[in-house]
């Protein structure tokens, strides 16, 4: 063991000129690398710093001051990782002043090979007599300051004041550990393409991770876990190099170098190999006669330098940054059928669209880095649209074809393997790409990992840098992600539901800064749906605002509050998961709330969150609330009741009249329609049929009926459903159950005044062969009309939408008798033959909660040309319940809204007839 | 021989309401009759006042019938106690009457009237109203909630200000179902031209109704406590201990009077151990605060209310609602006790001014008080209504003028007709659209 290794003290004392400038213990850099000590420590005087360093810093990998890396250390000599994760050495730093200093190399930025071939002129003993413990003591002591070369990456002379006291290498580092700042130090890294092309890295650098854009190039820990090794500049591809070049993957593999363009730049570069495609250094040599000569006198380093210090063609667009040299092919005449092969290709779900590579032939003039009119065929469809595509030349192919890479955008992979792609220039140039023999598609993950480093030699340029962003996105893992985006930006779920059979519907807020938010998808299995706020619901959320909104500033609109329809979106079963895409590309997911509403309760939900007037009523149901409502309704009426029919009292055999009447919450109105049935024996047999739908009063209703039957003596019958299922299909059961040759609606609130009313509205129906239905002059309980016939009036507010009116409601029994036309009756006591009924397949069930669906009959009936009429001599009460207003009742509009605008959809032709728009207007 | 059937809400072996003493002693009346073949069918609310699986049964006598009332709606008046209208069509049958006398539509239900129409379609139907139960949800008493003040007149807009929770459509069917069940009584009683009127501007036809003050005991023999020799005024009060009986307008005169020394002492008979806390702890306190002039006995037993009423030399009556014909007056007049009263409804009819007795404003303890400080100064304006005091009418003459209803517009049974039954099924006569 050295002595270096068996003292501490020594090794951790402050900065001494007569020791090796590596060997110390720097305290104000040790807070300045990790600037989360200050918050962690109590003390940070210099000893207590040192005794940090002792305790926990070294062993997790912290150095002891800028010029010792142990991080990089760790990563350059993964054998010394081995040691100390194995406890046999305490920190790579201990290694190196005991026995590395004499061999290994100490810091990312420095280069013992290079240095030494930079001090050939520097004997051993000259060395020593220096005082310098190794070669780079002298460079931190002198060689810096005198220019010399330590690292390909770094050249002194980029730091020109130098001040006496600390060296250039020394100013360097010191600059950018304390700013983050970058600067241009060699011609081989561009720190500011280096950003733009890892977004990521701002962030890191900011918390700390790295000192600027070369450290965090020069130390890519991200390699240890197999990613990818980043490139250093346009002009250099590790991917294309490392697939190029064995020889330098033989030496990352032997530890020899960590990186194919550490190969490059020691030993590549002067055998002209290729850095990236299309890049030809042989040739930029040949067409540079004087470069050759500089490069012999040592004015210039290598090729590479000189390339990428002047563009390779003069005559060339200027193009920033540089694009690559591609070999013309040879012009085609004319307008050509050109072929080709798929031979890597598959779907990528969060890329929205087909990824692939392979080549095409002939090669065109000139192949715009841009999009391109596509086809793709599948064995049952096709789609056309266009797709951007990125070529490069290839060897194997030359010199009549060419490499190339492509997207094409397609969100829905459902249609199988694709048979074929064809491929179309503006000029008319057109090649049809086949898939290679029994190259399957591969999908997703899969994909972006195989085309990955193809797509990554593309040469630069807008098509290469979205093909690559593209295939980069990564994959929904459970995760919300969205606090990892560059932007604050927030999507919350209150709820997921499922609008049978593949829609739906969510209600959520979203916020994030005007400009920010690219797209909302919504990915369940192959499904991929974008989720259009334009198209939403939207409404105020003052909460998010005041909280959330104000927190990150985001209060400029308030209404953060949506809820929007994805029709075709859900998948039972599949996975799902909602992507944001921010206007700079990034991408973040987030999962979904598991669904859990069904049926009324689901309508409800919605339906009582949405509070539109006027002409914010269309839009919010034609995209959101019809649609979902719809296929709610349409999925909770596919469970059908199990009825139960109970008869109280011998039934009439061939009733000439049966009337139906649907009860739901109050059970009681049954006995005050029978105390006043039972004032008047009617001229026929009459059957009553009660349905009940409402469940929960089952026994309540089963007992009433029995007590009724004994008190009243007029037989009826209780059909019992199973559950509740609204006004249309609680009254189609009991059509479905009735036998008379008319049959009544009636509502449970309605109550006979004129004892003889069955009588003598089925006498009208009798006397008029075509009236379709006919209903009484209902009052309410004060004498005031409730109903004389409807007519249909447009409500603004209301969606300016057709809406039945009551014809003098709430005014005086009119003066005139006999019986009213009108357009339309009200369904609360409506009699019709039971044949028509039928026919008409009774109330429409599409509509909710009881209204509409006696205009929508009226319409049907006006449809075969059959009237609907009122008859004024004969009265019945209707105490309609009073309407409430308020919040709490939000949810009856909106299905009466629902109702309306489905109501106006069947039948706006007729509306129109009927309610003819003023010629004045 | 006609043969009667009466009907009470209960029973006196159950309990000792007004309606149902009224009920029983007619019933009593008309049993010791050789001319009349009569049942009484009572009502017990009481668990097991039945037999099991009948719901009406005979637990007193082969003329007294029990129905053991079941499920019942307050609101209406209807009876969803579905063993009912067979179990009172067996009755119907058995007894076979020509005459149907409710006291009262409580526990039987208004259907009741129905199904007797329909099984005896030549009944008579014969209602004697107690209060105006089915004018006023509020316990009939015609009085506003919460406040009490006297209503004189139901309406859908009016009843739904009382009851704010239930809707006025609610009170309109209330009343809807009311008439169309009284519509097929033939025969309304009221005990007091006050009842009769308001029944029939409730809708009643006034060709129905008719006044008749209900049967009250014979008063026990036993001598009357003389005048005291110091001059002192002896005041009475007889009934429940309720807000509505203007006990508290009885106790803030008395304490104005014990005030002023005056010679005027109150004996209060009369039960408050079922009203609200609230009430019995108001009562307690007024009490306290009305001096040694008042005395609270408690509950007494009807037996002993001859005796009691004696020992005074007035009673009080300053009920703050309507009252219909309070028996209290009915015993007071028989024992020759004048009677000061409210000057309101049922006690101002039955109470002439300075005849019967004096009337002062109804609710008003000051008014009350100065004209019994007035009563005690010059107690021979109480010894000359001795003259001019009306007897209630006898047992014998209320039976008369039954028996004369009964008869009216009713000859068939006097004809003994064989046809006495229908068949079933067939359809009641009642009028169609008399609502």
């Amino acid at each position: 063991m050295g002595e270096t290794l068996a003292d501490p003290e020594r090794t951790l004392a402050a900065r001494d000129p007569g020791r090796a400038a590596w060997c110390h213990f720097d305290p104000a850099w040790y807070l300045l690398a990790t600037p989360e000590l200050a918050a962690e420590l109590d003390d940070t005087s210099p000893a207590a710093l040192r005794r940090h360093y002792l305790d926990s810093g070294a062993p997790s990998g912290l150095s002891p001051n800028m010029f010792f890396d142990e991080a990089w250390y760790r990563l350059r000599y993964p054998e010394i990782a081995a040691a100390i994760a194995a406890g046999r050495i305490t920190s790579g730093y201990a290694h190196y002043c005991a026995i590395g200093y004499l061999t290994h190399t100490p810091h990312w930025l420095y280069d013992e090979d290079v240095y030494a071939a930079s001090t050939t002129d520097i004997s051993e003993t000259a060395l020593a007599a220096a005082g310098c413990a190794n070669l780079y003591d002298h460079y931190l002591k002198a060689g810096a300051a005198e220019g010399r070369i330590a690292h390909p990456m770094f050249d002194p002379a980029t730091q020109h004041d130098a001040s006496p006291s600390a060296g250039p290498f020394e100013r360097f580092l010191q600059h950018a550990w304390a700013t983050g700042e970058d600067q241009r130090v060699s011609p081989y890294f561009d720190p500011a393409w280096f950003r733009a092309s890892y977004p990521s890295l701002t962030a890191e650098i900011e918390a700390g991770y790295h000192a600027c854009a070369l450290h965090a190039y020069l130390c890519q820990f991200g390699a240890q876990a197999g990613l990818p090794w980043r490139d250093p500049l346009p002009q250099f591809s590790e991917a294309f190099y490392r697939a190029t070049q064995p020889e330098a993957v033989a030496a990352i593999q032997a530890g020899a170098v960590l990186s194919g363009y550490e190969y490059f730049l020691k030993f590549g570069v002067f055998a002209l190999h290729t850095p990236a495609p299309g890049i030809d250094l042989a040739a930029f040599l040949a067409d540079n006669a004087d470069l050759a000569e500089a490069i012999a006198q040592g004015r210039q380093r290598d090729a590479f330098a000189a390339l990428l210090h002047r563009p390779p063609r003069p005559s060339s667009a200027p193009a920033s940054p540089p694009t690559p040299a591609i070999a013309p092919p040879p012009p085609p005449a004319a307008a050509t059928a050109g072929s080709g092969h798929l031979e890597q290709f598959g779907h990528h779900a969060t890329a929205g669209g087909w990824l692939f590579t392979g080549w095409i032939n002939p090669a065109p003039p000139a192949l715009p880095d841009a999009t391109l009119a596509a086809l793709l065929r599948f064995e049952h469809a096709e789609i056309a649209a266009p797709a951007t595509i990125a070529s490069y030349p290839r060897a194997d192919v030359a010199p009549l074809g060419i490499g190339i890479a492509g997207f094409l955008p397609m969100p829905d992979p459902q249609a199988g393997p694709p048979t074929s792609l064809t491929l179309t220039l503006p000029g008319g140039h057109a090649w049809t790409l086949a898939p290679v023999a029994n190259v399957q598609p591969t999908h997703d993950q899969d994909l972006a990992t195989r085309l990955l480093p193809v797509l990554e030699q593309l040469p630069e340029g807008p098509a290469r840098a979205q093909l690559v962003a593209l295939a980069r996105r990564h994959f929904f893992n459970g995760a919300n992600t969205l606090p990892l985006l560059r932007q604050p930006m927030f999507l919350e779920m209150e709820e997921a539901i499922i609008c049978p059979p593949h829609g739906l519907t969510i209600i959520g807020w979203t916020l994030s800064a005007p400009g920010t938010l690219a797209a909302i998808r919504l990915h369940c299995g192959p499904r991929r749906t974008e989720l259009r706020l334009a198209d939403s619901i939207r409404h105020d959320r003052p909460d998010v605002r005041d909280s959330v909104g104000a927190q990150h500033g985001l209060t400029a609109d308030p209404r953060s509050g949506f809820i929007a329809h994805l029709p075709d979106s859900w998948q039972p079963d599949a996975p799902s998961y909602l992507e944001v895409e921010t206007t700079d590309g990034q991408i973040a997911h987030r999962g979904l709330n598991p669904p859990r509403l069904r049926g009324m309760e689901a309508i409800r939900f919605l339906a009582d969150r949405v509070n539109v007037r006027y002409n914010a009523v269309p839009p919010a149901f034609d995209h959101v609330l019809g649609p979902s409502i719809t296929a709610l309704n349409a999925a909770r009426l596919q469970t059908r009741p199990v009825v139960q029919t109970i008869a109280f009292g011998p039934q009439p055999q061939t009733p000439a009249l049966s009337v139906i009447v649907t009860l739901y919450g109050r059970l009681d109105f049954m006995e005050y329609q029978f105390a006043l049935l039972s004032r008047h024996t009617p001229a026929f047999p009459v059957e009553y049929l009660y349905v009940l739908d409402d469940p929960t009063l089952r026994w309540d209703a089963e007992n009433l009926a029995a007590s009724i039957y004994q008190r009243f003596r007029i037989p009826l019958r209780l059909l019992l459903l199973d559950r509740n299922m609204g006004y249309a299909p609680a009254n189609n059961i009991g059509l479905a159950e009735a036998s008379g040759a008319n049959i009544c609606f009636l509502n449970s609130d309605v109550f006979p005044a004129t004892p003889d009313w069955m009588e003598r509205l089925s006498a009208r129906l009798a006397e008029n062969p075509t009236l379709g239905a006919v209903g009484p002059l209902l009052v309410f309980e004060d004498g005031c009309v409730q109903h004389q016939g409807m007519h249909f009036e447009r409500i603004p507010v209301m969606g300016n939408w057709h809406f039945p009116i009551h014809q003098r409601k709430g005014w005086r029994p009119p003066a005139e008798r006999g019986l009213q036309p009108a357009d339309a009756i009200t369904g609360a006591c409506l009699m019709l033959p039971r044949a028509l009924a039928l026919e008409l397949g009774g109330f429409d069930e599409a509509y909710l909660i009881g209204d509409f669906e006696d205009a929508d009959l009226c319409l049907k009936l006006r449809a075969r040309g059959l009237s609907c009429a009122v008859d004024l001599d004969t009265t019945l009460y209707h105490l309609e319940r009073q309407s409430q207003t308020g919040p709490e009742q939000l949810w009856r509009r909106n299905l009466t809204l629902f109702n309306a605008w489905l109501h106006e959809r069947r039948w706006a032709a007729t509306l129109a007839e009927l309610d003819p728009p003023c010629p004045a207007c | 021989m006609p043969r009667l059937l009466i009907l009470s809400n209960s029973h006196p072996a159950v309990s000792h309401g007004g309606s149902e003493l009224a009920a029983w002693r007619l019933f009593e009346q008309f049993r010791a009759r050789k001319d009349w073949d009569t049942w009484l069918l009572g009502c017990g609310r009481e668990p097991a006042a039945g037999r099991l699986g009948s719901a009406i049964s005979q637990p007193f006598s082969d003329r007294e019938f029990l129905y053991a009332a079941g499920g019942f709606d307050w609101f209406k008046f209807a009876n969803t106690d579905e063993t009912f209208p067979a179990a009172f069509e067996a009755v119907l049958r058995d007894t076979q009457p020509d005459i149907l006398h409710f006291h009262h539509y409580m526990n039987f239900g208004v259907e009741a009237f129905l199904i007797a129409r329909r099984i005896l379609p030549n009944v008579r139907i014969v209602l004697t109203l107690h209060e105006f139960q089915a004018i006023c949800n509020h316990m009939g008493q015609m009085v506003t909630r919460p406040d009490l003040s006297l209503c004189y007149a139901a309406s859908p807009r009016a009843c739904n200000r009382c009851y704010p929770d239930i809707p006025r459509a609610d009170f309109f069917l209330r009343n809807t179902y009311l008439h169309r069940f009284f519509a097929l009584v033939d025969q309304f009683i009221a005990p007091s031209h006050f009842l009769a009127t308001r029944f029939v501007e409730w809708g009643i036809p006034a060709e129905k109704m008719a006044v008749i003050e209900n049967v009250i005991a014979e008063p026990a023999p036993g001598p009357t406590t003389p005048r005291t020799p110091d001059g002192l005024l002896r005041l009475g009060f007889f009934g429940q201990i309720t807000p509505l009986k203007g006990i508290s307008v009885l106790l803030a005169a008395a304490a104005h009077l014990h005030s002023e020394g005056a010679p005027i002492s109150f004996d209060i008979h009369g039960d408050c151990s079922s009203q609200q806390p609230e009430f019995q702890a108001e009562f307690r306190a007024m009490l306290a605060e009305a001096g040694p002039n008042v005395r609270f006995h408690g509950p007494y037993d009807n037996q002993r209310v001859d005796a009691l009423m004696r020992g005074c030399d007035a009673i009080l009556v300053p009920s703050v609602w309507w009252e219909n014909s309070p028996v209290v007056i009915q015993e007071a007049l028989r024992n020759r006790r004048p009677v000061i009263c409210s000057d309101i409804g049922g006690m101002a009819e039955k109470i002439r001014p300075a005849q019967d007795g004096f009337h002062f404003r109804m609710g008003n303890a000051l008014a009350l008080a100065t004209l019994l400080r007035h009563l005690a100064t010059d107690r021979t304006q109480l010894d000359t209504l001795q003259a001019t005091m009306r007897q209630p009418p006898s047992a014998n003459e209320v039976v008369k003028a039954h028996v004369a209803l009964y008869k009216q517009g009713s000859s068939a049974f006097l004809k003994k007709s064989a046809q006495k039954t229908s068949s079933p099924g067939v359809s009641d006569r009642g009028p169609d659209s008399r609502e």
